[in-house]
């Protein structure tokens, strides 16, 4: 379990690396890969459902999941590594073209990469038991050398969800950075689910057919997501707290890295790790301090120190007023979509939240424990963060066996006993 | 030797599971063969079931789980008046945590749900608690020490 906890450790650390393209380009605060990685997995299972022949959704959440993960050491190598110069403005317009190089010095820098992704991956998975290393490296593979229809359908869809990103950085401005990917996109998708969808992003933005919504509606306001700070860690004056898209992929690998153990439908619980926060597009982040807390700094600070206390009616009550309004709030969210997606989204997210069967009830445990998990990280580096009471909140909520040995050597890891 | 695990229920829970067993069982005979039960035109049911009606694999594995979670369910009896000082499963509890008040309800896994103040019984709080009386300190020790003392115990279903 301890090496288990190092490699996520390691991989949590995609929520703070920036994607180097946009940062070349000179967007401030660009998005991070946690973040990039969280919009890739849904674009890819929403878009796959319109696939024939169908796709294997697990494999393509895995794959989505996994194909940035090397860059937890290998950093993010776009396309323009080491190609390009220091003069800023010479580096904006070689970027805003998507780079065209002889045949031969392509394959040697896409042997260059692979290389040195291969080895990073290796690095990061080296600790994990046998099986899940070769889960991991499988999909990697599948991606990089598109041995599937899925790592196929993910290495194109990857493109697309860039290329989503860019609109929303630059607009559809002629002569913007959003150039390069459409040229870059051109070469590279084949697949008549994403050409189609392509499609309707060009009908969307190019020709301003506002009737084309849907799934572009949805993406665009799972989009938001990305950006939004978790509420929790803003109320604790954490300076830059992961935001709703970073926990979300945080939490679906989590998942699966513990379900070797737990047994249970994986598709089933990655997609509701992905799925159990998106209602906060609309629906406020809330915690169960905002009622309560002061305007007094030092005496808010004496609340945050410990889980708050309510009775059985404030509590029933609040729960209720929450599930309402993120209800309400995915039924707009996904007013888009086709029924059955719909349906599907809403039963997920509901199955989790009043943890109706084992895949739901594991789904929201652990997504406290990835929550504790990243808790435990800002109190390393700020002793005074308020850590006491996310251990009660922990030692009420959590039940499950895995979990709570999850979670115990967590608390070892972090020497939390002899430093409190 | 292979013992099953015991599912404990109130019997508002178990209630529950009966309905989404007979649900999701008429809900396969509509998959299997093409007859529409009333029991699916109740309006509680929706949307909770219907995203089983394009995966057959989703249905099966949900009905084999409350076929087992049936199989081996455990009615939460209520003790009788003499014992009802005692926190077992399915007592409201009030305690005292830090100065502060807080009321729990001690259930089976099944229905856990502390946001609702529904803890379970196999949770380090819920383990801590059963078996004390009103005036007892539960100790909780995962890793840092909490005191729970015990204000007032209920049965109320």
């Amino acid at each position: 379990m301890e090496k288990n906890i190092n490699f996520l450790i390691e991989a949590g650390k995609l929520k703070k690396i920036l994607r180097s393209g946009f940062l070349w380009l000179g967007v401030k605060n660009p998005e991070t890969i946690a973040q990039h990685i969280f919009r890739v997995a849904v674009l890819n299972w929403i878009l796959a459902l319109k696939n024939k022949p169908s796709l294997n959704l697990e494999k393509i959440i895995k794959i989505s999941l996994v194909h940035d993960l090397c860059e937890v050491y290998a950093g993010d190598m776009s396309p323009y590594w080491g190609l390009l110069p220091k003069n800023k403005k010479k580096r904006k317009e070689i970027l805003k073209r998507w780079i065209r190089l002889p045949q031969k010095i392509k394959e040697k820098r896409a042997k260059i990469k692979f290389k040195k992704e291969k080895e990073a991956l290796q690095k990061l998975v080296k600790h994990l038991s046998p099986e899940l290393k070769s889960e991991i490296m499988g999909c990697w593979f599948d991606y990089e050398g598109m041995k599937s229809r899925e790592g196929v359908f993910v290495k194109q869809g990857d493109k697309v969800e860039t290329l989503i990103q860019a609109i929303e950085y630059w607009g559809t401005v002629p002569d913007s950075p959003v150039v390069g990917w459409w040229e870059e996109i051109e070469e590279a998708v084949d697949n008549p689910a994403l050409s189609a969808f392509l499609g309707r992003i060009e009908q969307r933005f190019y020709r301003n057919n506002k009737k084309i919504n849907g799934d572009i509606d949805f993406l665009l306001k799972i989009g938001k997501l990305k950006g939004m700070v978790r509420k929790g860690w803003t109320l604790r004056e954490v300076k830059n707290g992961s935001t709703v898209a970073e926990d979300a992929f945080f939490l679906a690998i989590t998942v699966w890295i513990l379900n070797k153990r737990k047994k249970l439908n994986l598709e089933k619980m990655l997609k509701m790790s992905l799925v159990y926060e998106i209602c906060e597009v609309y629906a406020e982040d809330k915690t169960p301090y905002e009622e309560i807390l002061p305007n007094k700094k030092s005496e808010r600070k004496k609340i945050l120190e410990r889980w708050p206390r309510f009775s059985k009616n404030v509590k029933i009550k609040r729960f209720a007023k929450d599930y309402k309004e993120e209800k309400k709030s995915l039924s707009l969210l996904t007013s888009g979509l086709s029924k059955n997606l719909r349906e599907e989204i809403i039963y997920l997210w509901d199955n989790c939240k009043k943890r109706k069967s084992p895949e739901g009830n594991f789904v929201n445990q652990i997504y406290w424990v990835t929550m504790t998990m990243q808790a435990l990280e800002y109190w390393k580096k700020n002793n005074d963060f308020p850590i006491l009471g996310w251990i009660e909140q922990m030692a009420e909520f959590i039940d499950d066996p895995i979990a709570l040995d999850f979670l115990n050597i967590l608390y070892k890891k972090y020497r939390l006993v002899e430093k409190i | 030797m292979n013992i099953e695990k015991k599912f404990y229920l109130t019997a508002k829970g178990l209630e529950n599971i009966k309905k989404e067993y007979k649900v999701l069982r008429a809900l396969r005979a509509v998959k299997i063969d093409g007859e529409a039960p009333r029991v699916l035109e109740s309006e509680d049911l929706n949307p909770e079931f219907v995203s089983f009606r394009e995966d057959v694999g989703l249905l099966d594995q949900r009905i084999a789980e409350l076929e087992n979670i049936l199989k081996n369910v455990k009615l939460i009896k209520f003790p009788s008046k003499e014992k009802r000082n005692i926190i077992r499963l399915g007592a409201d509890v009030v305690v005292d945590v830090g100065g502060n008040k807080d009321e729990f309800k001690i259930v089976g896994t099944l229905e856990a749900n502390p946001s609702l103040g529904k803890i379970s019984n196999e949770s380090p709080v819920g383990r801590a608690l059963l078996g004390r009386r009103v005036g007892d300190e539960a100790v909780i020790s995962s890793p840092i020490e909490v005191i729970y003392k015990i204000k007032k115990i209920r049965y109320e279903s």
